[in-house]
């Protein structure tokens, strides 16, 4: 096994590569640093509307209105008609407010059956119909 | 003519009179958002913080990455340099550009000596002595890199950039005992590596043929 003295060691370590910058690495630097600041200076700050803001401004507008009693009207019909428009009827077995009595007339039975009475009724309305 | 004559003059006295400035003083401008103050600093060092850049990575775009993105902290907060504490820039510098390289090449957890290596490397091309160059250098660099971090820090900074033990001591913040020991287990590591890649042999051929 051969061995290295200071001196030999210190001439290897001269042969390592000398790096060289590559050309225009300041100039990228500097135009780098100066995008992000023009990008930082031209950032509009982000203002996020709230439900309350929303809620404000909407009657606002309807009081600026030159009829405002007909302009809410018209909303409300407007916003109901769209809520009811969307949702559509709800199915028996979704209503609270509707007990298994009220639909079928009959107790004891569970919102499931009721829903399977609806399906065979419906089944013997379209036989009838053929 | 005239008057665009004397224009250039003022401004080439201006350029001039900016560029003699001192680091400390561009800093305070930098401070106060003189992009042109930037400018001059970047000019005056990008080159050097490049080398301990490449050095570290042994990549010409990560280490073009480093330089950038360690100018780029100091643009954004160059109150985080305190002049008042007696330290040099470049020290300072140094510090940042070595943290930002290390935490590169942690993320990428494994080392490599890449093609770029050739663009650095000896520029003769063909001859036989070159191809050996070429060998014992990417040998060299291999080992270099196969070095534990602090070592190879040390070495960089006190071999290749020439910085001195006490200013590579206050740019890794440890003492100047530590550095001298850290620097005396880096040649160690690398004399083991190197007589056993074989480069010492390559070497003493080179030797013999000159001769």
């Amino acid at each position: 096994m051969q061995s290295l003295d200071e001196k030999q060691l210190d001439e290897i370590l001269q042969m390592r590569v000398q790096p060289q910058s590559p050309e225009g690495l300041s100039e990228r630097i500097v135009a780098t640093a100066h995008q992000r600041k023009y990008e930082e200076q031209n950032k509009r700050p982000v203002h996020r509307v709230g439900v309350w803001e929303r809620i404000s401004g909407t009657i606002e507008a309807l009081i600026a209105s030159p009829k405002p009693i007909f302009a809410t009207v018209v909303f409300v019909f407007v916003v109901s008609g769209l809520f009811v428009g969307m949702n559509g009827q709800t199915p028996y077995s979704k209503r609270s407010n509707v007990t298994v009595q009220q639909v079928s007339g009959t107790s004891g039975d569970s919102v499931d059956d009721v829903s399977a009475y609806v399906f065979v009724y419906e089944l013997w309305d379209v036989e009838d119909t053929l | 003519m005239l008057m665009a004559g004397t224009i250039s003059q003022d401004q080439y006295s201006m350029v001039s009179e900016q560029e003699e400035k001192s680091d400390d003083i561009l800093l305070q401008e930098i401070a106060a958002g003189n992009a042109e103050a930037f400018s001059i600093l970047v000019h005056r060092h990008s080159d050097r913080f490049y080398g301990l850049a490449w050095r570290l990575t042994s990549n010409n775009q990560e280490a073009e990455d480093v330089v950038q993105d360690a100018f780029l902290k100091l643009w954004n907060a160059p109150d985080a340099f305190d002049s008042s504490k007696g330290v040099k820039f470049t020290t300072w510098f140094y510090r940042v550009v070595s943290n930002v390289a290390i935490d590169r090449i942690r993320k990428r957890k494994r080392f490599w000596v890449t093609d770029d290596f050739d663009s650095h490397a000896s520029q003769t091309q063909g001859t036989e002595e070159s191809l050996i160059d070429r060998e014992q250098q990417f040998l060299l660099e291999q080992a270099i890199q196969r070095l534990p971090e602090k070592q190879r820090l040390a070495l960089n900074l006190c071999f290749y950039e020439g910085v001195s033990n006490k200013e590579a001591a206050e740019i890794m913040g440890v003492g100047v005992k530590a550095i001298e020991s850290l620097l005396m287990r880096a040649k160690s590591k690398l004399k083991d590596m190197l007589v056993r890649d074989n480069i010492i042999t390559v070497k003493e051929l080179k030797n013999a043929k000159l001769g």
